[in-house]
């Protein structure tokens, strides 16, 4: 279980508040997305609830561990996929993952097993002596999904993971987010793209400019709209999303 | 709209010369502490290329001293202009092999329609730029000593002006007339590696070459018996200068003519060089364009993960052993960090060598050298110079003072790995540690080696350079640690462009010069400098790296990474 009570952050060097009193609590078991347009605070969110950024305020628990007060265990219960993949170009995809698992403590059984059944599965197993820099973006993005379950977490954390992959990879990711809520795992995954969110969700998140504007399941999010009496039945996700992050009328692009 | 031309030159200056903008231009004024640091780093540029500016100026105003009883003062003028031709043409040659495909950017342009000469000619104007600074300083330096001996006419300074301009046009033209052609044949030179690698050979043999030209120039044009006997009539040898490279005739005239006349030669270079470049430019444009397509492809090797392999490679170690790893494969794969940092502890000993080998053999140097020093040398100073050399060496390269800096992008990550700070940021210093030992070693251990010291002054020599490199490292580590470079681009910029590697480079040479001037006040002993120094230096690691890991953790937490 991940639960953030009260979020907020604002950038020493802006004076934006890039994240605005958020409160969240995701269930194990559960997909969760985490939608909003570009700029919004999905990644400030993210990065706060991974431990890569202090909060002004607020708190962050990971499967019931605070992570202001013990970081290392809290850390330990996640594994995460940030959003820019272009990090370790430098290393060899072995190296990079024998780094990964070495922080995370996974014994030698363990990490073979599952680097070999996870790279099969994304079809990398054969260049992971290559250097990371001769990769495909796509390729990257899935070496940094494979580094990421390494020690079987129960939760998983992705920032925008399905960018810069091709459909069939995506489609694989998404199986494998299933498979893992399915065993009882927490997934949750930041995106702007609405189509993915309204397939593979139960339960997603709007936030814009740095507050949180919805909560639920779609069908909730449907059932509010049409009590303000503007959705129509089957209107997709998108639309809904559309007019929920314009609801005062501002461009969200432009705000920021 | 402005042209393609003239937008393709700025976008190329802005992107290697503009200081990167931090966040997301939220703050559009500078911060007085900005500016303050801004000027900071200038003063620490200006005062660096004073140093290099003050040993040529000295040179000049030797030669001048020798060359004035003979009317032959305008041979400093000649000089400045081939040494400035020399200088601009080693210099820029590393430049436009390290800026030949400046990033991803530079190949992407290649698909905008973008002519090849235009985006060749854009980048022999960077390189010019760059270049004309130089030969500014050179033929500045000059000029300065000889306008405010012969107090000349106006037409002198015009020309002086003009000749600066002009000297940088035709090694650059050449430059790129030996590079293009390379790049288009030489497939496995196309890539960012081979090119830095090449690049940092040149610019130490080019160190050597000129160091040694100084020296041999500034011994013999102070000899006024050589110079009658070689130089019979200026004109015997200016027109054997004169044959070999025209410009550097061109620009003697151009200062030494006087009148309207030396402007017009100055003019009659500024247009042979304009003329070069615009050559190159339009006839390797389509060869340049092609050369950068294809730039940086890797090879990617297919192997089968059988589970031999597998078990072969996936094995545990401990996460401090990891973090080191990571840092010295980081560090030493990416060459801008190689060239700057290991690879000068492994090549400057290399260089001392065939400096030492050059002055055995001009027997005289040991013989003017020696006694002058004899005293100390006999007694504490051997030991002392060597430890120096490797406590120069082992301190010396930008391995923990740019540490957090080169991580920079990577801090968002890491901070989400279940990692202690404190293990990652000692990694850092055990990284810095093994370079340090690496170059008290060559040089300590080397230098004692070479002196002919006993063993024990080996080892005293060693372990001086030791603990002060340590300190170094720590030291350094703590500065970057203190105020990281976190925004950039290019990686060359978290060390090139890293307050930090100035200041710690500065201060190091600084702190190494004055304990070898105080020690040659000190009368002591052997014994006494060997406890005092590595003493002090041993004392002051630990009691830093006791302190260090407390505020390590305390910054990486805050980091907005
Ligand atoms: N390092 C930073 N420094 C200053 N402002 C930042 C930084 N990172 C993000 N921001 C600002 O915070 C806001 C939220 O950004 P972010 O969380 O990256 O949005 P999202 O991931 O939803 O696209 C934006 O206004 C952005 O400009
Ligand atoms: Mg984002």
């Amino acid at each position: 279980m991940i639960r953030l009570e009260h979020l907020t952050k604002t950038y020493a060097k802006s004076a934006i508040k890039a994240v605005e009193d958020l409160s969240l609590e995701i269930q194990d078991g559960e997909i969760f997305g985490f939608l909003g347009p570009n700029g919004a605070g999905k990644t400030t969110t993210i990065k706060m609830l991974t431990g890569a950024l202090e909060p002004d305020a607020g708190s962050v628990e990971i499967g019931g561990i605070d992570m202001a007060a013990s970081p290392l265990e809290a850390k330990a219960r996640f594994g995460f996929v940030g959003d820019d993949p272009e990090l370790f170009n430098k290393l060899r995809a072995a190296e990079y993952l024998n780094f990964v698992a070495d922080i995370y403590r996974v014994s030698d059984r363990e990490r073979q097993e599952r680097i070999t059944s996870l790279a099969r599965r994304f079809k990398i197993a054969d260049v992971l002596s290559s250097s990371i820099g001769s990769f495909s973006r796509g390729m990257k993005q899935k070496l940094c999904v494979i580094a990421s379950l390494l020690h079987d977490p129960e939760a998983w954390i992705l920032d925008e993971p399905m960018v810069g992959l091709d459909p069939q990879a995506a489609f694989d990711l998404k199986e494998l987010m299933r498979e893992r809520a399915l065993a009882g795992g927490l997934v949750l995954f930041s995106t702007h793209v609405m189509e993915v969110a309204e397939k593979l969700c139960d339960r997603i998140a709007i936030i814009d400019r740095g507050r949180l504007r919805f909560v639920g399941s779609l069908a909730e999010l449907r059932a509010r709209k049409s009590e303000l009496g503007g959705g129509r039945d089957g209107e997709s996700l998108e639309s809904l999303f559309l007019e929920l992050v314009d609801a005062d009328g501002s461009d969200p692009g432009a705000a920021r | 709209m402005t042209a393609p031309f003239p937008s393709l030159v700025r976008f190329f200056a802005l992107s290697a010369y503009a200081p990167s903008k931090r966040g997301s231009g939220a703050r559009s004024k500078q911060s007085p502490k900005a500016a303050a640091k801004a000027i900071g780093l200038a003063v620490l540029v200006l005062f660096v290329l004073a140093d290099l500016v003050g040993v040529f100026i000295a040179m000049n105003l030797s030669a001048y001293a020798a060359l004035k009883p003979l009317g032959l003062q305008g041979l400093l003028l000649l000089n400045a202009a081939i040494s400035a031709s020399l200088i601009v043409f080693v210099v820029g040659f590393i430049t436009a092999l390290s800026t030949y495909r400046a990033s991803k950017a530079d190949s992407s342009l290649l698909a905008l329609p973008i002519k090849g000469h235009e985006l060749l000619g854009a980048k022999m104007i960077m390189v010019y730029l760059s270049e004309f600074a130089l030969a500014f300083l050179f033929i500045a330096a000059a000029a300065a000593i000889y306008a405010i001996k012969e107090a000349p006419s106006a037409g002198f300074y015009l020309g002086a002006l003009l000749t600066a301009l002009s000297m940088p046009l035709l090694p650059v033209a050449a430059i790129y007339l030996v590079i293009v052609p390379l790049m288009a044949a030489a497939r496995p030179l196309r890539n960012k590696n081979a090119v830095m690698i090449i690049a940092g050979i040149v610019g130490i043999a080019f160190g050597l070459a000129f160091n040694f030209y100084i020296q041999v120039a500034t011994a013999r044009m102070s000899d006024s018996a050589w110079v009658l006997e070689h130089l019979a009539g200026p004109d015997a040898f200016l027109s054997r200068a004169g044959g070999a490279y025209p410009p550097a005739f061109l620009a003697w005239k151009s200062m030494t003519a006087g009148g309207a006349a030396g402007p017009l030669y100055a003019l009659a270079n500024l247009g042979l060089g304009l003329a070069a470049a615009a050559l190159v430019a339009l006839g390797l444009g389509k060869g340049y364009a092609r050369s950068l397509l294809g730039f940086d492809e890797q090879r990617v090797r297919r192997v089968t993960a059988t589970r031999g392999y597998v078990e072969r490679v996936f094995r545990r170690s401990s996460p401090l052993l990891a973090l080191f790893r990571r840092e010295f494969r980081l560090m030493n794969r990416e060459p801008a960090y190689f060239l700057n940092g290991p690879f000068i502890i492994l090549v400057m000993p290399l260089v001392m060598a065939v400096g030492a080998a050059v002055m055995w053999q001009n027997g005289d140097a040991k013989a003017d050298l020696l006694p002058r020093l004899g005293a100390f040398v006999a007694g504490p100073g051997a030991m002392l110079a060597a430890a120096a050399f490797g406590a120069f060496l082992g301190s010396g390269t930008s391995v923990t003072d740019t540490a957090l800096s080169r991580d920079a992008k990577a801090l968002r990550y890491l901070k989400a790995l279940p990692l202690g700070y404190r293990d990652y940021m000692i990694a850092k210093f055990l990284h810095g540690l093994f370079f340090a030992a690496l170059g008290s070693l060559l040089g300590g251990a080397g230098g004692a080696l070479l002196l002919r010291l006993p063993a024990w002054e080996l080892a005293g020599a060693f372990l001086i350079a030791l603990a002060f490199s340590a300190f170094a490292c720590i030291a350094g580590l703590w500065l970057d640690t203190a105020n990281p470079r976190l925004s950039w681009d290019n990686p060359i910029a978290a060390l090139k462009q890293n307050p930090n590697a100035t200041l710690f480079i500065l201060a190091d040479m600084v702190l190494i010069a004055a304990l070898g001037i105080a020690s040659a006040f000190l009368r002591w002993g052997k014994l006494g400098f060997f406890a005092l120094y590595f003493g002090t230096f041993a004392a002051a690691t630990a009691a830093l790296l006791g302190a260090y890991p407390r505020f390590a953790e305390k910054k990486l937490r805050s980091i907005e990474a």
